[in-house]
């Protein structure tokens, strides 16, 4: 089972207790830092007084500990089995470069074909290229490094470009099954198809920071809630930030604050839904829906 | 009894978090499993390991509690604090952390009477109350730790003797964990290994990020063993249509996950209707293996013979013809992009460029209902759409005009007029 205590916070946060106990007695301020700290937010008056109380026989009420050495655990066969599924997945090259070497004799938890994602997309990256490889060693080493990069690119217009960027992260979309480097210092160049990289290398010169900008906005949906719209709705937009509310009887408004970027995508996601869903606001996007509609109840001769 | 933020059992939670979660509307009133009691201790357990991502809105109707949760912008999926939060007793976590200080290297081998001996000497004598332990305590937590790999024990003579497992070698994996924590099934497995280790910088961020699978993590684990294992199962599933459980009796064959709509499937043959089904892995609320199943290859075949004519997770019903759909797009000159969206988007279907301006796509399925959505997705393009089965081509049609009249008339005209089927 993965809901097991040995995973939990208590033994977490008891864990770090008893090893600083072992450097100097401990105080109920520092039993409260080390609770906040690694177990939840609450934890703290549920947990410190059974330390305090001795009912657990770990730290003494002097704030000292009969345990000899800091605690440690090894992996359970659960992990070492899904370290051993992790070996087994083509991305894994991008980190390593002979997973096989590492826990052969573990049983995988699953074998990659097991689990099926089936409306992938299907021009994913493609992870086992010597190039791609490269490329993504030499982009994560710049984020941990925090040096920026020289990267030579094709753009999406199929022209060539060379571009001085600070590399901030590396976003992974299961659906696309590719990597994007989320970057700064070069307008056109904020994100970055990895696919579109041909080489980089990182430098010692840099770029401007800027303050991070995001730019969102609310986009307010009307579902109503037949042939199961709501479920559909709130599971298929569940990784956006969002809030809803109970119009009348079975109608919802539902808010989601989207990345400007992202429109066109959002767009044909909501057209997906049919009639069950209408855009509220912003007007541009609804607009943007009927004038679709429209053009489209006259190609097909409808009126 | 005294509130808790620990629990023993998960499910009392799970259904919890996703209302909140992926709802997020509902206020105190209308959770009605249970007692306004339990929802509040839920409420507060969940505020507690969530802390900042817990938000609460307040109506006429009453106050509602929701989590929002940007994906995009998350380096951990805050979903996994709930399955930190196992209850324990008092002697579990007391000689879970002497046992190991004891056995503090696999060169340690001790019975279970020098470890009784020795947690009574060195450990629990230095306590001013007593703790009464018995023998019987340690010899379950031993067997535990056991089958969780965490000690071997071996026979010598007629002893038996327990030691840590020889530690592996591992190289620094502190990136590759903080990229498959996130994207792996049962991930958290995972991120629990890397809290261990230095708190990794945010590399990485996930579009299109659907957390809520961390609540089935369980349920899809036992599913992934049966397969692994080529099990039979029983499994305990619920339905929004059906007030009691329901329980089937299948053979596991694939885990099938949506990266669009959120949801995973257990691909399983139903040895009773001697069919293969979809069952929703967040509908799941037990699996139980019961033996090994000789014929689960035979199974996969018969699966794999089924995919060249599934679109989403619907196999062949009873019925044997699979049904023809085909719609044509239009392009204009610099809209290539749509030839490229076809091809990466069209999983079991056939594209074929018409002309200079027309591209068909077409394909056979079990139920072309399920392709509605993604046709929809093209609207403004279509010139052309036939549907072999005429009752989801008379529901598209409808639906079309339905949509038209929802943005040409007023506001508050969100009426579609069509009856239709009750999902995708």
């Amino acid at each position: 089972m993965i809901f097991n205590e040995i995973y939990g916070a208590y033994y977490n946060a008891v864990c770090e207790i008893i090893k600083e106990s072992l450097k100097k007695p401990l105080s109920t301020q520092d039993l409260r830092r080390l609770v906040e700290k690694h177990a939840f937010k609450e934890s703290a008056p549920l947990l410190i007084p059974q330390i305090k109380n001795e009912e657990w026989k770990l730290i003494k009420k002097d704030g000292t500990t009969p345990l000899k050495n800091p605690p440690t655990l090894p992996l359970t066969t659960l992990q070492k089995r899904w370290l051993r599924s992790v070996m087994l997945d083509p991305r894994i090259k991008l980190f390593i470069d002979t997973p096989e070497e590492i826990l052969p004799e573990v049983e995988p938890l699953f074998m990659p074909e097991d689990i099926v994602l089936y409306d992938k997309y299907e021009n994913g990256d493609n992870f086992t290229s010597k190039d791609y490889i490269n490329n993504f060693r030499a982009i994560l080493n710049a984020i941990l490094e925090k040096k920026c990069l020289i990267i030579n690119m094709t753009k999406k217009n199929g022209c060539f470009s060379k571009v001085l960027v600070r590399p901030i992260r590396l976003e992974f979309s299961e659906k696309d099954d590719k990597f994007r480097l989320i970057a700064e210092g070069c307008s056109f160049a904020r994100t970055i198809n990895l696919s579109s990289v041909i080489s980089c290398e990182a430098t010692d010169k840099t770029v401007k920071r800027q303050s991070p900008k995001k730019e969102t906005e609310s986009l307010v949906l009307q579902v109503k809630d037949q042939r199961n719209a709501l479920e559909r709705v709130m599971l298929h937009l569940a990784h956006f930030k969002k809030t809803a509310t109970l119009d009348e009887g079975d109608t919802y408004q539902v808010t989601i604050e989207y990345s400007k970027a992202d429109e066109a995508e959002l767009l044909i996601r909501i057209l997906s839904f049919g009639h069950l869903v209408r855009v509220v606001s912003p007007s541009s996007f609804a607009l943007l829906i009927k004038e679709r509609i429209d053009k489209q109840i006259s190609l097909l001769n409808l009126n | 009894m005294a509130y808790s933020e620990l629990i023993k059992n998960f499910e009392k939670i799970r259904d919890y978090m996703r209302e909140f979660y992926v709802y997020g509307f509902k206020n105190r009133s209308e959770f009605t499993k249970k007692s306004p009691r339990a929802y509040d201790d839920v409420r507060r357990r969940v505020d507690s390991y969530l802390g900042d991502y817990m938000s609460f809105s307040r109506t006429v109707d009453g106050k509602s509690v929701f989590l929002s949760i940007d994906t995009r912008d998350i380096q951990k999926n805050p979903l996994y604090n709930a399955l930190k939060a196992k209850s324990f007793t008092d002697m579990d976590i007391t000689l879970h952390f002497i046992v190991f200080d004891i056995l503090n290297s696999s060169d340690i081998c001790l019975t279970q009477n020098q470890l009784i001996e020795k947690i009574i000497d060195d450990y629990l004598s230095e306590f001013e109350s007593h703790t009464l332990f018995d023998e019987s305590t340690l010899r379950k937590k031993l067997r535990e730790y056991e089958a969780q790999g965490l000690i071997v024990s071996q026979k010598r003579g007629k002893a038996l003797y327990y030691k840590r497992p020889d530690p592996v070698f591992l190289p620094p994996l502190r990136e590759p964990l903080a990229f498959f924590s996130e994207t792996l099934s049962c991930g958290a497995l995972g991120s629990f290994i890397l809290e261990k280790s230095d708190t990794p910088p945010h590399i990485f961020s996930f579009k299109h990020h659907y957390i809520t699978r961390a609540l089935d993590s369980d349920i899809l684990l036992s599913a992934l063993l049966a397969i692994n294992e080529r099990q039979e199962i029983l499994v305990q599933t619920c339905s929004k249509k059906k007030a009691e459980p329901t329980s089937l009796w299948v053979v596991p064959l694939y885990v099938f996950q949506g990266t669009q709509n959120g949801r995973s499937y257990l691909m399983a043959y139903d040895l009773n209707n001697k069919k293969i089904v979809p069952l929703r892995i967040d509908y799941i609320l037990k699996i139980t293996p019961v033996g090994k199943c000789l014929d689960f290859d035979l199974y996969r075949q018969e699966f794999n013979s089924m995919r060249p004519y599934m679109w989403g997770v619907t196999t062949k019903r009873d019925k044997t013809s699979t049904e023809y759909v085909e719609f044509v797009v239009q392009i204009d000159k610099g809209e290539d992009f749509i030839y490229s969206r076809l091809m990466r988007e069209k999983r079991c279907g056939t594209v074929e460029i018409l002309d200079d301006s027309h591209i068909k796509f077409s394909a056979h399925l079990y139920d072309s209902w399920e392709i509605v959505p993604w046709i929809r997705t093209f609207i403004h393009r279509i010139t052309e759409i036939h549907f072999e089965n005429k009752h989801v081509e008379r529901q598209f049609y409808e639906d079309l005009k339905a949509m038209q009249r929802l943005y040409s008339e007023s506001s508050s005209a969100l009426l579609g007029e069509s009856e239709g089927c009750d999902d995708f």
